[in-house]
């Protein structure tokens, strides 16, 4: 058994889909949706091949046209998705360098009880940015919604947190892989504990995280424009508004401009990632 | 700080592993002297002691007749700042210019908080020294070349210019010229030969090609599985010497 880990793990999922069908009494046939779900997944499928330019049905006087919406919706899509990238890798990047191994080596800090000390702290953080990141974006935003209500720092506030998590876990181990051997020398020739890291290891390392921040920027437009669900003015809000009215077509234009958003903000990246690596 | 460096009668292990036994060796400043023998001889290990990256297993390394192991860290790190060391390896950042990397050497000349920012934002002063310094290396013209577009020549006088910009008492130099042809080793060696003169620093380098050893540095030290074979005047080393640290190297192959 300990020699073949996936095998088991592979039985195991096997046997828990088996249970879980036989426990929610699913059956084939109704998993196949009702002729009438067809229809109406159909003509929502139809309407993204005409995705329309102005409001169709009557709108009360004073509505904003429906383009005007969609930029604002991408506006803040993006503003809160910024916001909330940038605010994460600030308070990121310090605690994922105090959690890494390269800042605690003995070499860096000869005293045992210094590093004992630390090592507890490191513990602390790691959970935090665990208990952190394993709370889902969403799950945040209903929480500070209770809270704080339907304000933009709520917004940024839980689109930041899962995502320090994640930097924290992974800036760590980023810098845990960058060769130390710079740090040596720099200490060889007398450099404090402090400069010999952030100039041995943080160049060196800094494509990599910077390119790391880019692609985590694309995974947080999409919770961002999503936020919109809740109420708050990203692309998701109209979305709503327009799928509950039936405005397939309206519907469409805000999910197509989420597409071309993430689509241009993808080539945007890959580009930059690519001169940041080479 | 006039740099006379001293191991006396000192041990390294490496687990069950000795990487020297019972070595003694002086350096007076200003003296230069290459380390000789065949890979596995202990001459990084001897290097590596003199700047206190390596702590002995037993014995004592002295920097002015004080051990480094009893200094204070803010003394060590005062002490350090004035060893250059060229490892082997280089150690060089690849991804940024060879004036940071450059730069990077001086480290330890100023306190933490003006270290870090005389290298984000050197001064006009400091870029034009790393300038002069490239230029008498001959690698004038990269200042500003990113270091992992370089030749592997050029990377090893980038590492040498970063030891220099310590304006170093002492130059520790582990194979300077591993990887560049005969004609340039023998180049880059009279050059750090003749700053060392000119500056005043003492050079201790680490060297494969025995020849060259001899015909340009007036002190040789042989190694051979840690303990020390020779330590003469180069003009007192003959080529029977010589081939005994190859000798002695094959005998326990």
């Amino acid at each position: 058994m300990r020699r073949r880990p996936e095998l088991w793990l592979l039985v195991v999922a096997l046997v828990a889909g088996a249970v879980a069908f036989v426990v929610l009494d699913l059956h084939a046939s109704r998993l196949w949706p009702e002729p009438a779900s067809w229809r109406r997944l159909g003509r929502f499928a139809l309407a993204a091949f005409q995705p329309a330019l102005t409001h169709s049905g009557d709108v009360p006087t004073g509505t904003p046209s429906l383009l005007a919406q969609v930029a604002s919706g991408i506006r803040w899509t993006l503003v809160f998705a910024a916001g909330a990238t940038s605010l994460a890798f600030v308070l990121g990047l310090p605690m994922g360098l105090l959690v890494s191994q390269a800042t605690w080596s003995p070499e860096q800090v000869p005293s045992r009880a210094w590093r004992g000390v630390a090592r507890a702290g490191r513990g602390v953080v790691r959970s935090l940015a665990a208990v952190l990141r394993s709370i889902h974006e969403l799950l945040w935003a209903v929480l500070f919604l209770a809270a704080f209500g339907l304000s933009s720092g709520s917004a940024v506030l839980a689109l930041t947190l899962p995502l320090l998590g994640t930097f924290i876990k992974l800036f760590a181990e980023l810098l845990d892989e960058t060769p130390r051997d710079v740090v040596e020398q720099l200490r060889g020739s007398g450099a404090g504990a402090v400069t010999a890291l952030l100039v041995g290891l943080l160049p060196r390392a800094w494509p990599d995280l910077l390119s790391y921040l880019l692609y985590r920027f694309e995974c947080t437009l999409r919770a961002s424009a999503v936020l919109g669900f809740f109420g708050w003015p990203t692309l998701g809000y109209h979305l709503k508004l327009e799928w509950n009215a039936g405005d397939d077509h309206e519907a469409w234009t805000h999910l197509w401009a989420l597409v071309l958003l993430v689509w241009l903000v993808d080539r945007w990246s890959r580009s930059l990632r690519a001169r940041l690596v080479a | 700080m006039k740099g006379r460096l001293e191991l006396a009668s000192v041990s390294v292990r490496f687990g069950d592993r000795s990487a020297l036994r019972e070595l003694d060796l002086t350096t007076e400043p200003g003296e230069t002297l290459a380390l000789l023998g065949a890979s596995g001889s202990g001459k990084t290990t001897t290097l590596r002691l003199l700047n206190g990256l390596q702590a002995p297993t037993s014995g004592a390394v002295r920097l002015d007749d004080r051990e480094l192991t009893e200094r204070s860290s803010a003394d060590l790190r005062q002490v350090r700042s004035r060893i250059g060391f060229v490892p082997q390896q280089l150690a060089l950042m690849p991804n940024v210019s060879v004036l940071a990397n450059v730069l990077a050497g001086a480290l330890g000349r100023r306190g933490q908080l003006a270290a870090l920012r005389s290298w984000l934002l050197p001064t006009r002063d400091d870029e034009e020294q790393v300038h002069a310094l490239l230029e008498r290396l001959g690698i004038g013209d990269l200042l500003y070349q990113r270091v992992d577009r370089l030749s592997g020549g050029q990377q090893q006088r980038v590492a040498v210019a970063r030891a220099l910009f310590q304006e170093p008492r002492v130059l520790l130099a582990d194979e300077p010229v591993s990887s560049v042809d005969p004609a340039r080793a023998r180049d880059l060696l009279e050059l750090l030969l003749e700053l060392a003169d000119e500056r005043g620093f003492a050079l201790v380098a680490s060297l494969h090609d025995h020849g060259l050893a001899r015909e340009l540095f007036p002190r040789l030290v042989g190694l051979s599985e840690g303990r020390l074979v020779f330590d003469a005047p180069a003009a007192d080393v003959s080529d029977e010497t010589l081939a005994t640290l190859h000798d002695l190297a094959g005998a326990r192959a």
